[in-house]
């Protein structure tokens, strides 16, 4: 609303992480990394060098996304007014540590934690509405796993159309992966990850959010690369959606 | 139904301890599985702790039953010791704020 000054002044006052932020970031990166390097992709389950330097790739890929993450929600939020502020979910970070022993890291469930949005008066002033209000909030919990899509997309597109053998460098290719699943995980409608946010918004709107982010990680999977037909699927979701649930919850 | 709450949600945590013995395949891992869970009972211990605790209790007892039940490679006494002191790691981790988070 006041332009980018405005925004890079609040960026240096609010952005940095206070002590309690930091240590659910180091808890929830400790945890995703064991989560997501357990299984180091061999047969042998044995734990030796090759397992540790697995562990440390997926260190640096865990500190890179939940950072993005993180910085995606406190920049769109200090634009809006808001601080946001980050708070580990103890019993997703169990579930998913117990997932990961009993699957033998096969299955990986990232419920990591959410964020709370804490109002900046002076900040706000002028905005409609003054206060804190769901779009807001849905707003800001949706740049997280955008911002961690924009990082895959961009660099999916330097290998796709700049012929840069990103899927050749492991640290890369499991950056790419890595996004794309902490985004799709994220977006789960369980309080307090923020898809909950979204879908306390609007059901329609998650549907269609769900359905777009969803829909273009299965067409990477099937080698298509395209935000056009990611769109497309989320339009459908979103039309399902409609006809059958949202129509009938609203006849009385 | 819901009247019946505990006893509905006894029997899917019986369910969901079975499971999880059965899929560890390793006495090690069963060990650090229990220690997990019991962490997360513990946490769970903890925000209740001001409710009536007699459901809880049971959901938890009946956890630890199924766990038990599929447990093919652990010793018992390990494990039931593992998750009382996974729980009270995991309650005073709390009570006592060396993790201020909540």
């Amino acid at each position: 609303m006041y332009g980018p000054f405005d925004l890079v002044d609040k960026v240096k006052r609010y952005f940095w992480f206070s002590q309690e932020e930091w240590k659910s970031i180091l808890i929830t990166i400790l945890a995703l990394t064991f989560i997501i390097g357990f299984n180091d992709g061999r047969k042998t389950g044995a734990i030796d060098s090759f397992w540790f330097y697995n562990l440390f790739i997926c260190l640096i890929v865990v500190v890179i996304v939940v950072l993005v993450h993180l910085a995606g929600q406190r920049i769109v939020g200090l634009d809006a007014g808001f601080r946001v502020e980050y708070k580990v979910w103890w019993y997703g970070i169990i579930i998913g540590l117990v997932m990961a022993l009993v699957t033998r890291g096969n299955i990986w469930v990232i419920l990591p934690g959410g964020i709370l949005i804490h109002h900046l008066s002076i900040h706000r002033l002028g905005y409609f509405r003054y206060g804190t209000n769901t779009l807001a909030m849905a707003m800001t919990a949706l740049a997280g796993p955008l911002a961690n899509i924009l990082l895959a997309t961009f660099l999916k597109t330097l290998e796709i159309w700049f012929n840069v053998p990103v899927s050749s460098v492991l640290l890369l290719d499991k950056l790419i992966v890595f996004s794309w699943v902490y985004a799709i995980w994220s977006l789960v409608p369980i309080p307090p990850l923020n898809g909950a946010l979204i879908l306390f918004k609007s059901r329609l709107m998650y549907a269609f959010i769900f359905g777009t982010i969803g829909g273009y990680a299965v067409l990477v999977m099937f080698g298509i690369y395209s935000f056009i037909f990611a769109f497309i699927i989320g339009a459908i979701f979103w039309l399902l959606f409609y006809i059958l649930f949202e129509r009938g919850a609203w006849s009385f | 139904m819901w009247m019946a709450w505990p006893e509905i949600f006894s029997f899917v945590v019986i369910v969901i301890g079975f499971i999880i013995s059965v899929a560890t395949r390793s006495a090690i891992i069963s060990y650090i599985t229990i220690l997990l869970c019991g962490l997360y009972f513990g946490r769970m211990w903890f925000n209740v702790q001001k409710t009536i605790k007699a459901p809880w209790l049971l959901i938890i007892f009946c956890f630890l039953l199924g766990y038990l039940f599929g447990n093919f490679y652990g010793d018992p006494k390990v494990i039931i010791i593992l998750f009382i002191l996974g729980m009270i790691g995991g309650f005073y981790t709390f009570h006592k704020k060396w993790l201020i988070i909540n």
